[in-house]
């Protein structure tokens, strides 16, 4: 039988509001993979920004495609083990793409690092069955948000 | 095999460009070329080791099992760790080779049978459910595609 890595109590408010906002949101019936491949092709488009308000709204989107997914597999399709690993595959390509694009700054430097830290939790969490990641790419887009109106 | 050509003219093309290397910087490009194709060194690997079984399977939608676990997650890691340590001394050629070895691990992970967690766990998973025919089109267009651009890249005008 398929198992799915739960999710930590921590983050049972926001994934709370998360899924009250899923009922309310109408969702095209589409494979979850398109949202996937959305999210990869985005973060690959980080790697040739030119300004950070376009890497913000590359992240911005990306991360609206991962919420997509998973919701779009729970509304529509079967929840399996195979999907929970696409998606955390997924999340982890994203993240390589938008902290080697920004490697030339420090910030980029310290997220490239803690993808590095991130990639061994995604092995964690399939082998203990306990859904353990940072959710560096929100944290990224707050960061850099801070940093975008003080740098003008 | 027309997955290597593919995925190596493409993924080092995304290396050269992200990382913005010169048409005459020679040395990074082979090593975008390097990186990109060193992935799929553990087909042959494999392809040899179980001649015999492909030899009786045919090749077509086999070589899913012709992966070490250096080309999954685990071999993004490692070169993610390698990059780490490249940039200290050359950041660009740390970008080129990461970038390259990403690209081409996400294009398999996208176009075919894999598994990418392993060897913590060996669940196979398939992005899109393509045929064999949909699968070489891809290939065909991507390379094209890929090639056109690399010819721009060269002549700088790109």
């Amino acid at each position: 039988m398929d198992v799915i890595p739960g999710r930590p109590a921590l983050a049972s408010p926001y994934r709370a509001l998360l899924t009250a906002l899923e009922k309310r949101v109408a969702l095209p019936n589409i494979p979850p993979a398109y949202y996937h491949l959305a999210a990869m092709l985005l973060s690959g488009l980080c790697l040739y920004t030119q300004a950070p308000w376009q890497t913000m709204a590359l992240v911005g989107v990306v991360l609206v495609t991962d919420w997509l997914d998973g919701a779009t597999a729970r509304r529509y399709y079967e929840v399996r083990r195979s999907g929970y690993i696409i998606d955390v595959i997924t999340d982890r390509t994203s993240e390589a793409f938008i902290f080697a694009a920004a490697d030339g700054r420090l910030l980029g430097q310290v997220f490239f690092l803690l993808w590095l830290v991130n990639s061994v939790l995604t092995f964690y969490s399939v082998y203990s069955n306990r859904h353990t990641a940072l959710p560096l790419r929100f944290a990224y887009l707050i960061l850099m948000a801070f940093r975008v109106p003080s740098s003008q | 095999m027309s997955s290597t050509l593919t995925h190596t003219v493409s993924a080092s093309w995304i290396a050269v460009t992200a990382a913005q290397v010169q048409p005459d910087e020679t040395g990074y490009i082979l090593a975008a070329l390097i990186s990109a194709t060193a992935l799929d060194l553990d087909h042959l690997f494999f392809m040899i080791r179980d001649r015999a079984l492909y030899r009786r399977l045919g090749y077509r939608g086999q070589l899913h099992q012709a992966r070490s676990a250096f080309h999954e997650m685990l071999g993004l890691w490692l070169a993610g760790l390698a990059a780490a340590l490249l940039f200290l001394m050359d950041p660009k050629l740390a970008r080129v080779v990461f970038i390259a070895f990403a690209v081409h691990v996400a294009e398999d992970w996208v176009m075919g049978k894999s598994y990418p967690l392993a060897p913590v766990d060996n669940t196979e998973v398939r992005f899109f459910p393509f045929t064999f025919r949909q699968k070489v089109l891809v290939d065909i267009v991507v390379l094209v595609v890929s090639g056109g651009l690399w010819t721009l890249y060269l002549a700088g005008r790109l």
